[in-house]
């Protein structure tokens, strides 16, 4: 089992080592050699710290002068003999009750970075890269269609390349359910199964889990499950529309437990974020987008990465349809219809009632002659949304905000501005209402 | 405690000895609570240390 390279290695460390130190770190691990990687399997997981923290440098520089420098070192817990039955890979013999059912498109390559989600991308390259020891459980929450599901499938996607052998089990948490149910109506050995097979991946990335709310069984059991995979170092990656503590229907030892590794959020992209998701886009579907009409649809669609590219697909099909190039003008009449029922959602009555009901005020407040800063600081954020949103003149939006003076309106626009900067909350909300009136 | 074949060898070439020597062999004291005593005072740190 063990490759020439690993024995020459062996014999190297002989004259560097104690024989002590040789019998109780190199010599137990056993070297196994997979096209251009070459994995070291420790005994352990103490023996593989050690290893890594005092000998790894050491025997790359020995492969490297072995001229076996594009071999890449992997260090992992297990045994290349074969594997009791039981807990995590152990249990890998067993016949798997479904795939793993990741998505191959959704990788890291094709995940497009901005500010707005390069937290939880990292997290999810260091989650993939050591799985069950970087952040565990990992928890991911953002509003829909903001690449949850794209980073969960890339992670799993990264696992199994590093290690194609690697039981890596997506879901969504109704599918969870689902089985759940399916095995409590099959009696105790089914009930049996389902626990052993959940319990034996490498990584369980489940989608979506405020599906679980108000499911008390399902929970416990999801529970139970969760603190097996999280005891013997196995990967948790989750997905939510909301932050853990939010979801109504969870019982408050999940919430705690969901807390318990990191949990990152994923906020809308900004402007530039989804110009590059749009050529992007278009480049993986082979159409050359020009930057006017991406910055067009961008600026246009502010929502959701799935409503983007809708519009894209929307604009492509069209001009393969008629066989015309994608311009400017051409891009305005493929989503005519759809930018006019955005331009109808977005009026200063419209923007008024939504500000109003976001900050639990009246409307007739917004357009009063009050001056106190509960009053004013919303009506400032509605006059700066107006502005952005509308193309109502600064004249026309003061005369809606109760008669008042253009000056007063381009006051709002610039301390709003001003205060995005300075105060994340205003921010906060500033996105917030901002997604809320383009969705 | 071992989940692989190669854990129980590496435990029984390792730590039992030391086992044996500290206890007698007649243990009160758990091997694999030996072991994480032995982890958190950096026994095999100090083992390791460059002779004088």
């Amino acid at each position: 089992m063990n490759s020439p390279v690993w024995k020459h290695c062996i014999s190297r460390l002989e004259g560097e080592l104690t024989e002590q130190q040789l019998n109780t770190w190199i010599r137990p691990l056993q070297a196994v050699e997979t096209g251009d990687t070459l994995r070291l399997l420790a005994p352990n997981r103490f023996v593989l710290d050690w290893v890594r923290d005092h000998f790894l440098e050491r025997i790359a520089e020995i492969v490297d002068q072995e001229g076996r420098g594009n071999l890449r070192l992997r260090l992992e817990v297990g045994s290349s003999a074969a594997r009791p039955e039981g807990n995590g890979r152990a249990a890998r013999g067993e016949q798997p009750l479904w795939g793993s059912a990741l998505n191959p498109d959704y990788t890291f390559e094709t995940f497009v970075e901005g500010k707005s989600n390069q937290l939880a991308r990292a997290a999810s390259i260091q989650v993939a890269e050591n799985p069950g020891r970087a952040y565990n459980p990992l928890f991911i929450y953002g509003g829909t269609g903001l690449g949850k599901t794209h980073l969960m499938h890339a992670v799993g996607n990264l696992m199994r390349r590093l290690d194609p052998e690697a039981r890596v089990i997506y879901l969504h948490s109704e599918r969870f359910v689902e089985d759940m149910v399916k095995a409590i109506q099959g009696g105790s050995e089914a009930i049996n199964r389902f626990k052993r097979f959940y319990r034996s991946v490498d990584a369980l990335l489940i989608d979506d889990i405020q599906f679980f709310a108000g499911k008390e069984r399902s929970q416990e059991e999801f529970f139970h499950t969760f603190n097996a995979l999280l005891e013997s170092q196995q990967q948790v990656i989750l997905t939510c529309d909301r932050y853990p503590k939010e979801v109504g229907g969870l019982e408050d030892r999940l919430k705690s437990r969901f807390g318990w590794g990191l949990t990152v959020a994923i906020e809308p992209p900004e402007l530039e974020t989804r110009v590059a998701i749009l050529m992007n886009k278009a480049q993986q579907a082979g159409v050359e987008l020009p930057h006017e009409v991406a910055f067009f649809i961008a600026k246009r669609i502010r929502s959701n990465i799935r409503d983007l590219e809708g519009a894209l697909k929307r604009v492509i099909a069209n001009a393969h349809f008629t066989g015309r190039p994608i311009t400017l003008d051409f891009a305005k009449e493929a989503l005519r219809d759809l930018l006019a029922l955005q331009d109808k959602l977005v009026t200063i009555d419209n923007i008024q009632r939504t500000v109003a009901e976001y900050y639990k005020i009246r409307v007739s407040d917004l357009t009063s002659a009050r001056r106190s800063r509960s009053i004013t600081r919303p009506r400032q954020v509605a006059m700066a949304l107006a502005k952005e949103l509308t193309s109502h003149s600064l004249p026309e939006i003061g005369q809606a905000f109760g008669g008042r003076d253009h000056t007063t309106v381009l006051h709002a626009c610039r301390k709003v501005r001003e205060l995005r900067e300075t105060d994340p909350r205003i921010a906060e909300d500033f996105s917030n209402l901002m997604r809320i009136l383009s969705t | 405690m071992s989940d692989n074949a190669g854990e129980r060898l590496w435990m029984k070439a390792t730590v039992w000895p030391i086992h044996r020597t500290f206890t007698g062999g007649h243990s009160p004291i758990h091997r694999g609570i030996f072991f994480k005593i032995l982890k958190k005072l950096d026994f095999f740190g100090l083992c390791s240390a460059p002779q004088a």
